[in-house]
């Protein structure tokens, strides 16, 4: 069994307790615009192009098996080739811009792929600097396991362990099980960092096969939720409160996103819905970052939030004591 | 967290905003008293010359002090140590020049001038520098005398230098010099200089400076016993000496030297103590009599009777350093020792008979840190490009740990020594915590969460530390008691002359003439031609490749245990320590003193540098030349020499493509392993000149970007003119992906028994790492985990927002710099400029 992997981050500390590796699993079925792992959302492998790596040496191009290479890359680096050879994507396609929905994933492939790359990593190989990567790895449980069970002494010096991440973990659900029950077979602590949309039969085995659950709240309004992420809400609700009405450690994290969920009446019905709950766990608030700016050019992928202003430091604690008033505390 | 005392407050601002001076009173004195006492045994003359500083030196009190003692007549200063050299070649050098300098000094144009006609003639020739530089011209390790011959090779080797460098380089070295107008002189003098470089390096890869000091001072013995008891430790050894044993004479002189000494020192105190009488009959305050009164009360009192009062023992123990200082002159990096241990019988006597409370206490070790950063040094420009120029003397404080019998000895002491620290934001460049398995948790944890708001603090782990000193040969009681000395060096407690400082190999530098037959870097004049190892061309298999690089190494550190001998005999002849000696164990024992091995421990360390670089340069060969078989040997010292030029594919390869030491690759780390191995038995040959051995450490303060100035680029894939890599940390040439596990682990894999007088490990943490209560927790964890492990040494970081901003200026410096993103962590050069801006912005959400 596979999964596919486009990040192993060593030595985190806030995805759980103690000294963590983050598996990021790539694909997700949601498609929010201010997404900082934009190359989390294809469930297919990427190749990533940063232009300000690139030496123009031409390398990618020559190892390219379909002549493809020299095509991924914005029309405005010169690599040294001459221009390219076939047509930059129509505008619009396959591309994501604020005020349209048509996203990378909803279209089915991405545009790489549509412009006949099948990522199979020969240009990434032969780049000398690193300006072409495969963002999409495949492993087998045993080898992710393997890799991460190398920091086995710094896990249980701090209680840490590995969090599963993405992506959506749970869309590749046997792979995580899997994983956890090897890992959690030598000792290691074991916890998923979900958006919570998943099949809701899904919910015992991730309860009785992890140690924690980061559950990840963007909103419990099914337009607003709609809106953002294509999707509905209603499984993401049930499966919260299925997880919260088990005697797991749940943390629950609440990202503040300007113009989603930052005003009043949001965080007023999110706290509304959390009182409701089976259990209050502790609750993070994490304001939004600009964090894909630099990816955009990376991925080739338009960021709606590129132009977002960050959250301040004020409008934090404006939302903090707001969700205080409604009996919600958090970290 | 307590707020800073008022009166602290203003000390530290006096100390952070006063002017930096050059002050000749030591050197004047000092010059008198040598000219004076020529022919006179040697221990003789260098007591009458402290004697004759302490007597005559202007002494003053400060506002606001409540330890009084200077080593100069100016605040911010340091006691120049002109006998030695270094400091009479620098001062010389940049004498019109010092209000140029990055941090300008001010000199007054009567020291100015007591320097030119009196301070610098005296010592021409007759400097421990000269004798140094004669004796290694008797061993042939240097070209004698700058004959015409050797003018005109040093003109050929400038010009080959100068190519070999690079014209950023040279610039950067010039320093301060640039800035200043080019006159005939100052060229002769810059000419004159270029050959004094040959008596710091005797190869293009060894560092041999005039520097001995660097030990724990035993100031521990003055708060135990007090001076007087010493004397009286020195006449009873005298009586004992029999008139027909061997060097008969010299011991006497020695004991004569050590008493003369000791009651100098008692009497400068004294000295304060009339002054403060002095004062006090001008003050009508109460509360200045109090303080003033108190000062005499002191100083009549210690350091030659034990103290009765904690803050009596305070006193004692900073007029014995300042003494010492004056002593030893410039740069002595005397360490303080443990002082949690030796002054907690006070502190805890004072506490129960209710006569000091815990306030007091935490300012007086406020006011005693700021006394130890109080010291400045005019190190050459060049030096200012990595080192720190206000309390470069390192006086090392060292807490916690285990008590020489075995058990836990972090006391109360300990954690106000912590809280005072914090209270400060760090005003000693380092304080040491000793951790070992037993320590208390709450103490571990407590040190961690002082880098919420201050750097500075090195862990170190007893477990580890204790066995490598009982390998070699301290006792268990003795080896228990270290202390730390300078940057990292780990040494017994006022019983070791361990010499940690100024012996040192660059490990990146022995590979580069390895490379080249010993041809480059090219010597400077007066530097004998390399040691030919062998033609690379040649080389069939990494094995060859690397006995050349081990009989170039054999070769380095022959020539330099010969070229620390000659220092030593220099030191030996000219300026034996004895008062330095009076203090240190076995010294009155065997009346001899420390330069001519009286102590209880005598070692040589040589210092190690840019294991990191050194390790990834042969991985990278390895892989690129003989495992790929990608280019030929003699192609890849092309291009390193080219600096890359035109090469860029291949060097970025390099950096992305070779196993690298310290980001869990198991390969490189055993290649650091087997480095570690080679350098440990090259030294294991050899003794030092007063019979001890020599022992490895690795670490670098500043000086790994100097060496990275000299060297042309490094297989590693390092170009010219940039650092090498510091200490044990791994290179800044590439973002770890192992994270913070992956140095931990490398340098835990190194075997301390090797490297038994310390390992540097400097890592960088971004605040938000520790903002949160479970982060500290987490990083208390990594830090015992890293020890369990068998880590020995951890210098931590935890950075600001105006340290990202420098990393934004100069990525190149920070790529080592974790920062948490949003749910995971990055590095920070890494993250595009947006991002950063994003995080900067964002940082303040912590506080
Ligand atoms: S991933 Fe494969 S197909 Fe795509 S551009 Fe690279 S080499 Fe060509
Ligand atoms: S191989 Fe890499 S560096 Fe060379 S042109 Fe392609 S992307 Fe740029």
């Amino acid at each position: 069994m596979n999964g596919l992997i486009f990040d192993v981050s060593r030595g985190c500390v806030d995805d759980g307790p103690g000294y963590r590796t983050v598996v990021f699993l790539k694909g997700c079925a949601l498609d929010c615009p201010w997404c900082h792992n934009p190359e989390g959302k294809s469930f297919q492998p990427e190749i990533a192009f940063d232009p300000a790596k690139c030496l123009s040496c031409g390398a990618c191009q020559a190892a390219c098996p379909r002549q493809r290479a020299h095509d991924l890359r914005p029309p405005t680096h010169d690599m040294g080739l001459g221009p390219r050879d076939s047509k930059p994507p129509a505008p619009g396609y396959g591309l994501r811009t604020p005020d349209s929905v048509v996203s990378r994933r909803s279209s089915g492939v991405s545009h790489q792929w549509r412009l006949g790359c099948t990522a199979c990593g020969k240009c990434a190989v032969a780049c000398p600097s690193g300006a072409r990567r495969l963002a999409g790895e495949e492993y087998t449980v045993g080898a992710l396991v393997d890799e991460v069970t190398a920091d086995l002494p710094f896990f249980s010096g701090t209680g840490g362990g590995v969090t599963f991440s993405g992506g959506e973990p749970m869309a590749r659900p046997d792979f995580v099980f899997e994983c956890a029950k090897m890992l959690r077979a030598r000792g290691i602590h074991v916890a998923v960092e979900t958006a919570g949309f998943w099949p809701v039969q899904l919910v015992r085995k991730l309860v009785d096969g992890v140690d924690l659950i980061l559950f990840d709240i963007k909103h419990v309004d099914a337009r607003a939720f709609r809106k953002a992420t294509g999707k509905d809400v209603s499984p993401v609700l049930k499966n919260l409160e299925t997880t919260l009405a088990s005697d797991l450690p749940v943390e629950l994290r609440l990202t503040l996103i300007p113009g989603f969920n930052d005003s009043a009446a949001d965080l007023k019905a999110i706290a509304k819905f959390l009182k409701c709950m089976p259990r209050m766990p502790p609750v993070t608030l994490q304001p939004f970052h600009r964090l894909a700016v630099s990816k955009q050019a990376i991925f080739d992928c338009a960021y709606p939030y590129a132009g977002a202003r960050p959250v301040t430091r004020k409008e934090l604690g404006t939302a903090r004591r707001t969700l205080a008033r409604e009996g919600i505390k958090t970290a | 967290m307590e707020r800073l005392n008022p009166r602290i407050a203003r000390m530290k601002k006096r100390l952070l905003s006063a002017p930096y001076e050059i002050c000749m009173a030591r050197a004047l004195h000092f010059t008198r008293a040598y000219r004076e006492t020529e022919g006179m045994d040697p221990n003789l003359r260098n007591a009458a010359a402290l004697k004759r500083t302490l007597e005559r030196q202007r002494v003053f009190i400060l506002p606001d002090e409540r330890l009084a003692g200077n080593a100069t007549e100016k605040f911010l200063s340091c006691p120049l140590s002109v006998e030695r050299g270094d400091f009479l070649r620098t001062l010389e050098l940049e004498l019109d020049v010092l209000h140029l300098k990055q941090r300008p000094f001010a000199i007054s144009d009567d020291d100015r001038r007591a320097f030119v006609q009196e301070v610098l003639p005296y010592w021409d020739g007759r400097t421990v520098r000269d004798e140094k530089a004669r004796e290694w011209e008797r061993r042939g390790l240097i070209r004698t005398a700058p004959g015409l011959k050797i003018a005109v090779d040093g003109v050929v080797d400038a010009a080959r230098y100068a190519r070999y460098v690079g014209r950023t380089g040279l610039k950067t070295m010039a320093g301060a010099i640039r800035r200043a107008p080019l006159t005939i002189d100052r060229l002769k003098t810059i000419h004159r200089l270029r050959f004094e470089l040959a008596r710091n390096n005797p190869t293009p890869a060894a560092f041999c400076f005039d520097v001995q000091g660097h030990l724990s001072l035993g100031v521990d013995k003055v708060v135990a016993r007090g001076m007087r008891a010493l004397i009286g430790d020195a006449r009873k050894r005298m009586e004992q000496l029999l008139p027909a044993g061997p060097d008969v004479s010299g011991k006497r002189n020695f004991l004569e030297a050590v008493i003369l000494s000791l009651e100098a020192a008692i009497d400068f105190a004294a000295r304060h103590a009339d002054l403060a009488d002095e004062l006090v009959k001008k003050e009508t305050a109460g509360a200045e009599r109090r303080r003033l009164g108190l000062i005499a009360e002191h100083l009549r009192r210690v350091p030659g009777g034990r103290p009765r009062t904690f803050h009596e023992a305070l006193q004692a123990v900073w007029i014995a350093l300042v003494v010492g200082q004056i002593q030893y002159g410039t740069h002595e990096v005397f360490a303080v020792g443990r002082c949690d241990q030796y002054l907690y019988p006070f502190f805890k006597r004072d506490i129960e008979r209710g006569i000091l409370s815990r306030a007091e206490a935490l300012a007086l070790l406020q006011e005693f840190y700021l006394k130890l950063s109080t010291s400045v040094e005019p190190i050459p420009e060049v030096g200012m490009e990595t080192n720190a120029v206000l309390g470069n003397s390192q006086r090392c404080v060292t807490i916690g740990g285990l008590a020489p019998d075995g058990r836990d000895g972090t006391n109360e002491l300990s954690h106000l020594m912590l809280e005072a620290h914090d209270v400060m934001k760090g005003a000693i460049n380092q304080l040491s915590v000793r951790l070992h398995s037993g320590s208390p948790p709450a103490f571990a944890r407590r040190s961690a969460e002082v880098f919420r708001r201050a750097n500075g603090i090195a862990f170190y782990n007893d477990d580890v530390i204790v066995k490598a000193l009982l390998s070699d040969g301290y006792s268990a009681r003795d080896a228990r008691d270290y202390c730390v000395v300078g940057c990292i060096e780990t040494s017994g407690q006022s019983d070791t002359h361990g010499c940690p400082g100024g012996h040192e190999i660059v490990l990146p530098a022995v590979l580069s003439l390895a490379l080249t037959r010993g041809r480059l870097p090219p010597p400077a004049p007066g530097q004998m031609k390399g040691h030919d190892s062998g033609d690379p061309a040649a080389w069939r298999t990494f094995e060859d490749l690397a006995a050349a690089f081990r009989d170039q190494l054999s070769h380095q550190v022959s020539v330099l245990v010969s070229a620390t001998a000659g220092k030593d005999l220099a030191y030996r002849r000219m300026l034996p320590a004895p008062y330095v000696s009076a203090l240190m164990d076995g010294c009155i024992r065997s009346a001899t003193d420390i330069t001519a091995g009286g102590a209880k421990y005598d070692f040589t360390s040589i210092d190690v540098r840019g294991l990191a670089t050194h390790c990834d340069s042969l991985m990278a060969i390895k892989l690129f030349v003989y495992d790929r078989r990608a280019l030929s040997l003699p192609d890849l010292i092309k291009v390193l020499l080219l600096n890359f030029d035109g090469s860029e594919a291949l060097r970025l390869r390099l950096v992305r493509e070779a196993p690298k030491y310290g980001n869990g690759n198991a390969e490189a780390d055993a290649m650091a392993f087997s480095v570690v191995d080679w350098v440990n038995a090259e030294a294991e040959k050899h003794r030092n000149a007063r019979g001890g051995r020599f022992r490895v450490c690795f670490y670098s303060y500043g000086n790994h970007v100097i060496d990275g100035l000299m060297l042309s680029a490094t297989p590693d894939g390092r170009r010219r003119g940039e650092p090498i890599s510091n200490g044990v940390s791994p290179s800044n040439l590439f973002v770890p992906a192992a994270g913070p596990a992956g140095p931990m682990r490398a340098v835990a894999n190194l075997p301390p028994e090797k490297v038994s007088s310390g390992v540097s490990l400097n890592m960088r943490f971004h605040p938000s790492f520790i903002e949160t209560e479970r982060g500290l927790d987490t990083y208390t964890g990594l830090i015992r985990t890293y020890f369990s492990m068998g880590g020995m040494h951890l210098q931590p970081n935890v950075v600001s927002t105006e340290v990202l901003r420098d990393a934004q200026a100069h990525p190149d410096r920070h790529k080592d710099l974790v920062v948490k993103v949003s749910g995971y962590s990055a590095y920070f050069c890494d993250l595009g400029r947006s991002i950063q801006e994003d995080i900067i912005a964002r940082a303040e959400f912590g506080a």
